[in-house]
């Protein structure tokens, strides 16, 4: 068994448990060949580098043809409802669709529509539950299954990744927070997933702190000084899912300085070996 | 023919009475309030035992497509719905395509539904097109006979215009139906602002859109005076300050629907993203405290009416994401079903039913209502106690969150002009 029980859909990490992620991320480190070639569909309708990059280097290295749906070409199908465009590719042989938009929801239809195994790779505000299980699976292989305080830092609100971290870590047996920037965004955000908020000064008692992008392109601004060395302690790690808006989010110094305890290059390696994962277990294909 | 029940609906008392009547020609022609007295044989008299006999509803809110929008919902199965839900009469929206501003889809409108069981009387634009900008030639449409002026589906933002459109209206002895949004504040009427919305990942609508507009309305109407009618509240505030205008005299009817009864914001995410459009209306359906607030507003009179907001969609609008699918449910088929549950859940008297189904609603609409000699026999037989599982069938559309879902009371008869004119 894998984590989607054989060729299945990943829109939430909703109903995830502690024992499956494992057992998946256990895999991931079991890596061998594989063979056969197919088709994969792939329809990024807002900019993406590193997730876009690779689902698509995962699926070549694992045989998989894609196939660009670029939204220029579908916004030539002046008239035609999204539905009917996306009803058009279940009759092509493609054994997955990863898929991006603006959006929320936007997954879940293309799944309902296709009938194709879908990989949500962030839909609006939503989620985006490949990030978060490369977020975890990093903590998995760092700090295997202690149990971690986590604060998330940053635009939380229009962060579909905090969406989908705070459920999983949750679901993972992790301690999850938010810093308290004192945006009546952040408060509604924290109290509408029952997470305790924490003063700056007390991020420094954290394992680990989760920097979150300013979503410009969602109307946000920066509300607080990004983080620095000086709010972190001594065993704190940093995380962020990138791309990282040096001295927006995070201080250069931090990047410079933390050595081992800078996590963000692991998760963009463990991005990288989630989603080849989740392609592999879609195509049946031993790693 | 001799009917009799011992639960017939007495407005003058405000409570059910036994009550014996006859019918003929249509109409009351003789009604006890008693039971039938000594010599009139058991046969001839039809006998509803304790099902509840009340008016017919009427229902100021429509959206009945037709048109170039056939293929969502026809006069045909509309009047079938009406039937079936004990409506008698109705008031439409302009937001037909075309669009109902100007005189001549208006007569077209009223040569449609002419000669029908039901009573249907549209509304006009306010604006042309249902754009704000250019008012539609009001002093010829309010000459038709109309309810008066909607833009519903659209606010009505520049004050200006919202001001002659009072005025003449007032001077024609109508009124404006009002569809309060202020569409800088609703940020597209998604979903309500809440933790709901922030779950899932849609950009709250805050309830201050509405409160806003309506405030701004009974400005004018304190300037202006006459009449205003507020369609489908949700919020509220909006009770608060409806309220108040009552309070000090302003003449005001507002509407009530069945989802903005029954649901909350919450009940959103009981929806897989396939169905979660069937929830999206405009306005937004908000919070617990907001509906509690709409059903004390019922209980003092601060909203005064049921009407449905029946809004009919085809695939075609909501089978997409929730993002794009356009705003509106259906209810109409179970239109009486679903107020007894509003009735139920607000802890509403069957007095303030009663008037808000029925009696308000007909006075602001202009057709006569209830047991009373001379009136046309329109009434419904009701068995209050018994559910009815919502299987939306008579409609060209199936949008509805209730789809499926069981909920009190059942329609067991409606007659119009003294004909069953649908029995379950």
């Amino acid at each position: 068994m894998g984590l989607l029980a054989g060729a299945q859909s990943l829109l939430t990490v909703q109903n995830i448990s502690k024992k499956s992620a494992h057992e998946f991320f256990q895999k991931i480190n079991n890596v061998k060949s594989l063979k056969p070639s197919k088709q994969g569909l792939l329809g990024f309708f807002e900019p993406s580098t590193r997730t876009r990059a690779s689902f698509e280097s995962a699926g070549l290295d694992l045989g998989l043809r894609w196939i660009n749906v670029d939204p220029g070409e579908l916004s030539l199908r002046k008239g035609e409802s999204l539905r009917d465009t996306f009803q058009v590719f279940a009759a092509y042989p493609f054994s997955v669709c990863v898929v991006r938009h603006s959006m929320s929801g936007f997954a879940a239809k293309v799944a309902e529509w296709t009938q194709i195994p879908t990989l949500n790779a962030g839909d609006g505000m939503h989620e985006h539950p490949t990030q978060a299980l490369a977020d975890a699976y990093t903590l998995w292989k760092r700090f295997k299954a202690k149990k971690l305080k986590v604060i998330l830092f940053g635009d939380v609100f229009r962060s579909r990744v905090a969406r989908s971290n705070v459920i999983l870590l949750k679901a993972l047996g992790h301690q999850v927070a938010v810093h308290d920037d004192e945006t009546s965004e952040t408060r509604s955000f924290a109290a509408a997933y029952k997470l305790p908020l924490v003063a700056r000064k007390n991020l420094s008692k954290a394992d680990v702190v989760m920097a979150l992008r300013v979503q410009s392109e969602r109307g946000s601004a920066a509300a607080v000084e990004p983080l620095g060395l000086r709010d972190l302690g001594a065993k704190t790690s940093v995380m962020h899912p990138g791309p990282v808006i040096v001295n927006q989010d995070i201080q250069f110094d931090v990047l410079e300085t933390q050595g081992e305890r800078n996590l963000i290059l692991d998760q963009v390696q463990s991005g990288y070996l989630v989603r080849r994962r989740l392609l592999a277990e879609i195509l049946g294909v031993a790693q | 023919m001799i009917f009799f029940s011992r639960r017939v609906w007495n407005r003058q008392r405000g409570q059910f009475m036994p009550a014996t009547f006859e019918i003929q020609r249509g109409r009351f022609s003789k009604i006890e309030w008693a039971a039938p007295q000594g010599t009139v044989a058991k046969k001839k008299i039809k006998d509803f035992g304790d099902l509840i006999l009340g008016p017919s509803a009427v229902d100021l809110h429509i959206h009945s497509r037709d048109f170039r929008e056939s293929h969502k919902e026809t006069f045909e199965t509309l009047e079938a719905q009406m039937l079936k839900g004990g409506v008698s009469a109705g008031a439409c929206m302009a937001n037909t395509q075309p669009r109902l501003d100007d005189v001549k889809t208006i007569d077209e409108f009223l040569k449609r539904v002419s000669k029908r069981l039901v009573t249907l009387k549209p509304f006009a634009a306010v604006s042309k097109n249902l754009e704000g900008r250019e008012p539609t030639d009001w002093d010829a449409l309010l000459k038709r006979p109309i309810v008066g002026l909607s833009d519903d589906g659209k606010p009505i933002l520049d004050s200006e215009m919202m001001k002659a459109a009072m005025k003449a209206t007032k001077k024609a002895r109508k009124f404006i139906s009002l569809h309060e949004e202020d569409t800088c504040i609703s940020k597209a009427s998604l979903l309500h602002e809440s933790h709901v919305a922030i779950r899932s990942g849609i950009e709250g609508s805050s309830s201050e859109s509405e409160v806003a507009m309506v405030k701004r309305d009974l400005d004018l109407l304190r300037e202006i005076k006459g009449h205003l009618h507020f369609g489908h509240m949700s919020a509220s505030g909006s009770v608060r300050v409806l309220k108040a205008a009552r309070r000090e005299g302003l003449s005001v009817s507002a509407e009530l629907t069945p989802h903005h009864g029954i649901l909350s914001v919450e009940d959103s995410e009981g929806f897989d993203w396939s169905q979660k459009t069937f929830f999206k209306v405009c306005p937004v359906i908000r919070s617990t405290e907001d509906r509690a607030a709409l059903w004390q507003g019922l209980r003092d009179g601060a909203i005064d009416c049921f009407a449905s907001d029946h809004a009919p969609h085809s695939r075609l609008e909501k089978d997409t994401t929730y993002t794009l699918a356009a705003h509106g449910m259906i209810s109409m088929e179970f239109y009486w079903t679903l107020y007894n549950e509003v009735r139920l859940r607000a802890d509403l008297s069957w007095k303030k039913f009663f008037d808000c189904l029925s009696y308000r609603p007909a006075e602001l609409l202009g057709v006569p209502v209830g047991f009373e000699v001379g009136q046309s026999a329109d009434f419904v037989v009701f068995d209050p106690e018994e559910t009815t599982a919502l299987h939306f069938q008579l409609s060209k559309s199936r949008n509805s969150p209730f789809l499926g879902k069981t909920m009190r009371g059942a329609l067991k008869v409606h007659y119009k002009g003294g004909h069953s004119v649908y029995e379950a």
